[in-house]
């Protein structure tokens, strides 16, 4: 084999050489695969243009009486090979198995002939060569749009379904049975489709990849995962889904996904891209189910925050006290320059069945004699020619003109039907005299002899006012504004939790809150905490203490507490 | 008579569709140009595309086959060498280092020992003549294996004698450099198997 080559050194050399080609010669050459010689063969017809199958199988050897296994379509009425499940022409499912010995296959001698015998390879494959030329055919799909082909196929399926009707009411329990079965064989089938179970496994793998890595960084951040997190967590996981689609869109235009056939390949894709966003969808579901439930919780929340607040003010306190005089606010006793407290008040009334009904309160005078006291009904002569107004005997600057459009009345009453009231002196109330209210004289007011403050007639001084006054005891007290603090009756001690105890936390949680005049602990904030559940602890032992509430003058009230919780491990 | 039937005929008639004419032709050089192949490439896979091709540029353009210049094996030689050159431009440098595993054991019938060694010494030399720069590599080929003559190569490769000497020359070197461990071991073997022939005789 090897010629020799001009010798260019000493002996040594020369062996050397001789080594070198008897090593070079070990390099063994292993045979071609067996399709080699069926490629070349296939190749060669194909560049000869012998489209006649059967002229060309005669030249490849083939074992005489072989059974090929052929499935039938139906539709088309057409012969297909064993490994279609579908007729390549009309997709009918392909079922029934026909075996038939294939007689037209003749040996042709002389190419066994030109075979060689150290080439057993070409002789044994001239069978599949047969089958694949003979399942060629061409497909053609049409190209309407995608809502086109989709209303197509309902039309196509409520065509069935009236076609299927007539035989389900006829055998309802047989007809079930046989879709049952025919579906079933169908959907065995596609998924015993390598490809379809490949796409299917990686979708799955990739969206439990997916929701595994989520739960895992949901896990390692106490607080849950950031909302930037996982924006930016999907926005890269986004991406590289769209990258690995790209790669493989790439893949089925060149060639192949996974080894299908280019058109398998871009349905396959398409499959997967369908099964992710399904995924997505669903995931997505879940969020925003997950984040509405949140919001209802937290609104469900606050309303009782609300509620409980409501609560909290006790019904059967009484309303403020109205002060000492006057329905005018200010510090002040009436028109005198020096403070001094007014006296006196009026009243009277019409002798009516009906309590006094509200009303505004005519101007007041001290100076001016009353000559018309107050009526709530309207005057009995219209228009007169000598108005005269109505007025009461009281400090104008402890009682201010009232401008509202109203009848006279008792500001203090809250019957609406317009009456003077049971008194007597043709004033307002229950009284005597031409005032307002249970008094005598024409003031207003308990008290007697004109003027406003109770007691007996007595000009005030100091400016506007006297009225209000009196406490809230409807507001949060400090405890220095009490009379009586609130006495604890039971304090539960809060548990340790166990992951505080693992944790070996220790430490004081302070918390305020208020001991309301209804014996509840409500308001709890906390003002310094501990982790691993202990404040909650901490809030809900200071939700259940019971306590006698605070007091003052004599009312319960509400008031503020400190509370501290020391926990200690020993 | 068989023998007698030239090449030249032989691709005439495949040429005018003669399927038997083909294969005839085909069986001729197959062994041939598929080892050639395999021994540029390194590898079965790119050995069969390019016999493949090879047989398939004969068909599709026969006319590019001159029988005054050439013989048909040396015109499928060239064709095989530019395809693999091809293959190389294409892919930037040689696929399939990894399918030694699979090829190697082909040596039936021998003694263990003898059998591993032998696919040892395969692997090593194929990996040390697939080492060698393209050029180098399709001298040595040719000459060592497929036995062509100093012009016939030039020829092919399109150079002269000369050239072809030197890289034949600096193949071997590398090849000597590469192999040295294992010339030790080759002449061993060698050696032994005489003394046991030599017993069993």
């Amino acid at each position: 084999m090897s010629s020799t080559i001009p010798p260019e050194g000493p002996g040594e050399s020369l062996i050397i050489e001789d080594d070198l080609q008897s090593l070079l010669e070990r390099w063994i050459v292993p045979e071609p695969s067996k399709t080699l010689d069926q490629r070349v063969a296939n190749s060669y017809h194909r560049e000869m243009g012998s489209a006649d199958a059967v002229a060309d199988a005669a030249q490849f050897p083939q074992g005489q009486n072989e059974v090929v296994k052929m499935k039938f379509c139906s539709t088309c009425k057409e012969e297909f090979a064993d490994k279609f499940s579908f007729c390549p022409v009309d997709g009918t499912p392909l079922n029934v198995l026909v075996s038939e010995p294939k007689n037209k296959v003749v040996n042709s001698p002389s190419f066994t002939d030109s075979v060689s015998a150290g080439s057993p390879v070409l002789a044994g494959t001239g069978s599949v060569a047969l089958v694949q030329r003979g399942e060629y055919h061409l497909t053609m799909i049409d190209d309407a749009g995608l809502v086109g082909r989709l209303a197509k196929e309902v039309a196509y399926v409520a065509h069935e379904y009236q076609l299927t009707w007539p035989e389900f009411k006829r055998d309802p329990f047989g007809f079930s049975k046989r879709s049952l079965l025919g579906y079933g064989q169908m959907a065995a089938k596609f998924f015993a489709n390598r490809n379809v179970v490949l796409g299917l496994i990686v979708a799955i793998l990739a969206m439990v990849g997916l929701v595994g890595i989520i739960g895992l960084l949901d896990r390692a951040q106490p607080g849950g995962i950031s909302r930037t997190g996982f924006i930016t967590f999907a926005l890269v996981a986004g991406i590289m889904l769209a990258g690995i689609f790209v790669t493989w869109l790439r893949k089925s235009q060149s060639g192949a996904v996974l080894g299908a056939p280019d058109a398998e390949s871009t349905n396959a894709v398409f499959g997967m891209v369908a099964a992710f966003s399904v995924f997505l969808l669903l995931i997505g579901g879940g969020v925003l189910y997950n984040f509405w439930e949140k919001r209802i919780e937290e609104r469900q929340a606050t309303e009782q925050d609300v509620v409980q607040n409501f609560i909290d003010i006790p019904n059967e306190q009484p309303t403020p006290d109205e002060g000492t005089a006057g329905l005018n606010k200010g510090k002040g006793g009436g028109s005198k320059p020096k403070q001094e407290k007014p006296g006196g008040g009026g009243g009277g009334g019409r002798e009516e069945q009906k309590p006094a009904s509200f009303g505004k309160t005519p101007q007041a005078s001290l100076t001016v004699p009353q000559v018309v006291a107050p009526d709530p009904h309207p005057p009995a002569i219209k228009n007169p020619v000598l108005p005269v107004a109505a007025t009461v005997v009281a400090d104008p600057m402890l009682v201010p003109p009232d401008a509202r459009v109203l009848a006279y009345g008792d500001p203090k009453s809250k019957s609406t039907d317009p009456s003077s009231g049971p008194g007597t002196g043709n004033g307002i109330g229950t009284g005597k005299g031409g005032g307002i209210g249970p008094g005598e004289g024409g003031g207003i007011g308990p008290g007697r002899g004109g003027n406003i403050g109770g007691g007996d007639y007595h000009e005030g001084g100091g400016g506007p006012g006297g009225g209000g006054g009196g406490t809230d005891y409807n507001r949060i007290f400090s405890g220095k504004d009490v009379t009586s603090k609130a006495r604890i009756l039971s304090k539960p001690e809060p548990q340790y939790t166990e992951d505080a105890r693992k944790n070996q936390v220790t430490g004081t949680v302070v918390l305020k809150a208020v001991f309301s005049s209804s014996g509840q602990v409500t308001q709890i904030r906390a003002i310094s905490g501990l982790p691993n559940g202990l404040t909650e602890r901490a809030i809900a032992a200071a939700r259940s203490i019971k306590f006698v509430p605070a007091t003052k003058d004599g009312h319960p009230v509400s008031m503020w507490f400190q509370l501290e919780y020391n926990f200690n491990l020993y | 008579m068989p023998e007698r039937i030239t090449d030249e005929l032989l691709l005439e008639k495949a040429g005018a569709g003669d399927p038997a004419a083909f294969i005839n032709l085909y069986e001729r050089h197959r062994a041939a140009i598929f080892r050639f192949s395999y021994r540029l490439s390194g590898s079965v896979e790119a050995a069969e595309d390019i016999t493949h091709d090879c047989f398939l540029g004969l068909i599709k353009k026969p006319e590019n086959f001159r029988p005054e210049r050439a013989s048909l094996r040396t015109y499928l030689f060239s064709a095989a060498r530019n395809l693999w050159l091809k293959q190389l431009r294409d892919f930037g440098r040689e696929s399939a280092m990894d399918e030694y595993a699979e090829n190697q054991f082909i040596a039936g019938g021998k003694e263990p020992l003898g059998g591993l060694l032998d696919d040892e010494l395969s692997v090593k030399v194929q990996e040390a003549v697939s080492s060698l720069p393209p050029l180098q590599r399709e001298a040595l080929v040719l000459f060592e294996y497929e036995g062509l003559a100093l012009n016939e190569i030039a020829s092919m490769v399109g150079t002269d004698v000369g050239a072809v000497k030197s890289r034949l020359h600096r193949a071997r070197e590398r090849l000597r450099n590469r192999l040295r461990p294992y010339l030790a071991t080759s002449r061993e073997l060698n050696t032994s198997r005489e003394i046991v022939t030599l017993e069993q005789a």
